[in-house]
């Protein structure tokens, strides 16, 4: 089985190929805030260089944020509309739990992803979340969680995030949808 | 009833071939066909009355003959027995034909068959003339530039085949405009339900397109790049080649979807960004000849519905209440000069102040009077302006395109400004008007033809010109 892992939630694109779960390839590429010009690309170029077509891939997994609101949706689109015109499975996690599992965190920990003015965050233990993705300011967050072990490292293992997601259902490419968790201005 | 031809059907074939051409048992091996050629056969009371017989190649069809018995003719069996080889195929169709058969030449070019080529004295004293039909093109378009989430498939440029348009006005409507973040939330949430419920009205499948039509400019950007990414997620899956297209390209090739825009032409462009008057020489050969100095139409309409109190959008709001009221209110004449340009803030102002001074006397605002004298002075200035151009250029034919073309007072203005100088005037169909991915389809087609196709490198540019 065949699996393509699409990340655009930060200011990376990471787009990765795993065999029955083991990874084949991984790429990485930066792209300040012009993920357009790079993610089919690079989805086309990581296939052409392991001798695949799109037509093999049986299987995605896309972290649906929270992060970059633009980013996410990019990944998100194209997860869902290649699992929806290929029928083949597709798999959501959130950036932070997709942080967590490559972390193996056993001890309470936070995990957190810092955008511009604050703070994506929940708190792990035994690498389940025990607390629920929030988002708070900068100010906020060092004010109450300063003495916490903080994983903010960003590094994805992208065959821990697959055997995680094993057996986890596929979801219906329709219902797939990005998780902001930050409020916007006009819904508050 | 038409139909495969079986062996029993051979002796008919061949009668009927030889009825016509004496030589025809020798020059075709109708008892032995090769498995590229095939014949359907047109029956009537299960007599055989005519057939089409074909080379099917990989790239085109041959027809090798058409042979419909004589009292039997003018009773559309050759149109038959052609819509059925069209039905079947989606292919570049070849022939050739005596140039003395003028009906079959006729029949053919109906068929949208072009000459291509003359085969001197090819009969002996006569020639043949090879015509050629090229295969029908289906794109498919997809818009999402601002609150509108659209699919559709236009075929050879000016025929509507499906068309999936999902607004999110119900929601927007809510916060007085359009929101941004909720638009780019809406499509991502949408577009491949819009994809479903599209195929759902049509027999052809993705894999019948030629080419993938979208939106990348101007517009809201975070929309923008979500159709940007499903249409180039689609052309990769599909393997057919991108075309980006622009905006208000398409405002103007809706156009197409009345009948086929002949050139050069004068345009009135009006939507919510853009007053401008082009003259339009050839496909996407655009001479600007005037536009706004300051607002453009629509966002003139929108603000001053705003300061009337009017719903989100102004457009519709003031022409509902302009056909309630009466032109009372005095307002100034702008722009009225020898130039092509527009403006419309001194009569945004004029309202604004108007509205001002009518409070300060404690006096209330008809707001149906003033929404009539409003629009009047402002669609009276797109009809100078206009009668100007057409008189400066001397144009025979003027279209209008863009979101407030779908404004009734301004087409029957328009309508009487084309009859007054007798000019042909084109303006699009009401569901046109409004962003749909049908108009995207149809700018798409001579971009196409000339295969501007696009890279997966992209971007998505929220205010790009097109001229």
């Amino acid at each position: 089985m065949n699996t393509l892992f699409i990340s655009t939630y930060n200011y990376l694109i990471t787009i990765g190929l795993l065999k029955n779960n083991k990874k084949i390839a991984i790429k990485e590429i930066k792209s300040d805030k012009s993920h357009s010009i790079f993610l089919i690309p690079s989805i086309e170029s990581i296939l052409k260089e392991n001798n695949l077509d799109i037509h093999n891939i049986n299987e995605i997994i896309v972290i649906n944020g929270p992060g970059s609101f633009t980013g996410v949706r990019l990944g998100v689109i194209v997860a869902k509309t290649l699992a929806y015109t290929l029928k083949i499975n597709i798999k959501t996690i959130t950036s932070i739990d997709a942080l967590a599992i490559s972390n193996n965190i056993l001890k309470r920990k936070i995990v957190s992803i810092k955008d511009n003015k604050g703070v994506y965050f929940a708190i792990y233990k035994n690498n389940k979340n025990i607390s629920q993705i929030k988002y708070l300011s900068k100010e906020e967050f060092d004010n109450n969680y300063i003495n916490e072990i903080n994983i903010d490292n960003g590094v994805l293992d992208i065959e821990k995030i697959a055997l995680f997601l094993k057996d986890f259902d596929t979801l219906n490419p329709h219902n797939v949808k990005p998780i902001y968790v930050k409020e916007i201005e006009v819904l508050k | 009833m038409i139909s495969t031809y079986q062996s029993k059907d051979i002796k008919d074939i061949i009668d009927l071939g030889v009825e016509l051409n004496p030589k025809f048992k020798e020059l075709f091996n109708i008892n032995n066909l090769p498995e590229y050629e095939n014949i359907i056969v047109y029956k009537e009371k299960n007599k055989l009355v005519g057939f089409l017989h074909y080379l099917n190649n990989i790239e085109y069809i041959e027809i090798i003959n058409l042979i419909v018995s004589k009292e039997k003719r003018n009773n559309h069996i050759a149109s038959f027995l052609i819509n059925n080889l069209l039905e079947n195929f989606n292919k570049k169709i070849i022939l050739e034909v005596k140039e003395s058969n003028l009906s079959a030449i006729n029949l053919y070019k109906k068929f949208s068959f072009n000459t291509i080529n003359i085969r001197k004295n090819y009969y002996g004293n006569e020639s043949g003339i090879v015509m050629e039909r090229n295969k029908d093109i289906y794109i498919l378009g997809v818009e999402s530039s601002c609150d509108e989430t659209s699919i559709s498939i236009v075929k050879n440029g000016n025929i509507d085949i499906a068309t999936t348009v999902l607004t999110q006005i119900d929601t927007h409507v809510n916060y007085g405009g359009v929101v941004p973040e909720i638009a780019s939330r809406m499509h991502t949430e949408n577009f491949t339900l819009v994809l479903e419920d599209l195929f759902n009205k049509t027999a052809l499948k993705l894999e019948d397109m030629d080419a993938i039509a979208v939106t990348y400019a101007p517009g809201l950007l975070g929309s923008l790049l979500v159709g940007l990414e499903f249409a180039k997620t689609i052309s990769f899956v599909y393997n057919k080649p991108l075309i980006k297209v622009h905006h208000i390209a398409g405002h103007i090739y809706s156009n197409n979807l009345n009948e086929p825009m002949e050139f050069p032409l004068l345009a009135l462009i009006v939507s919510g960004g853009h007053t401008e008057l082009v003259l339009i020489d050839g496909d996407y050969i655009f001479n600007v000849l005037g536009s706004t100095l300051d607002d453009a139409i629509g966002e003139v309409y929108d603000k001053v519905a705003k300061v009337l109190d009017l719903p989100y959008p102004g457009g519709p709001s003031i022409e509902k209440r302009a056909l309630e009221g009466k032109d009372t209110y005095k307002l100034p004449i702008v722009m009225n000069n020898d130039e092509l340009n527009f403006s419309f803030s001194g009569l945004k102002s004029a309202v604004i102040n108007l509205i001002h001074n009518e409070k300060q006397k404690g006096n209330i605002i008809n707001k149906n009077d003033l929404a009539t004298s409003f629009q009047k002075a402002a669609i009276d200035q797109l009809v100078r302006k206009t009668r100007l151009a057409i008189k400066k250029t001397n144009s025979k034919r003027l279209i209008i395109a863009g979101g407030v073309s779908a404004n009734n007072f301004l087409r029957a203005e328009m309508k009487k400004l084309a009859e007054e100088n007798n000019i042909k005037l084109s303006i699009p169909k009401m569901k046109y008007c409004t962003d749909n991915a049908t108009m995207i389809a149809a700018a798409a087609y001579p971009l196409f033809l000339k295969k501007e196709f696009s890279n997966y490198n992209i971007n998505a540019e929220s205010s790009k010109r097109l001229y």
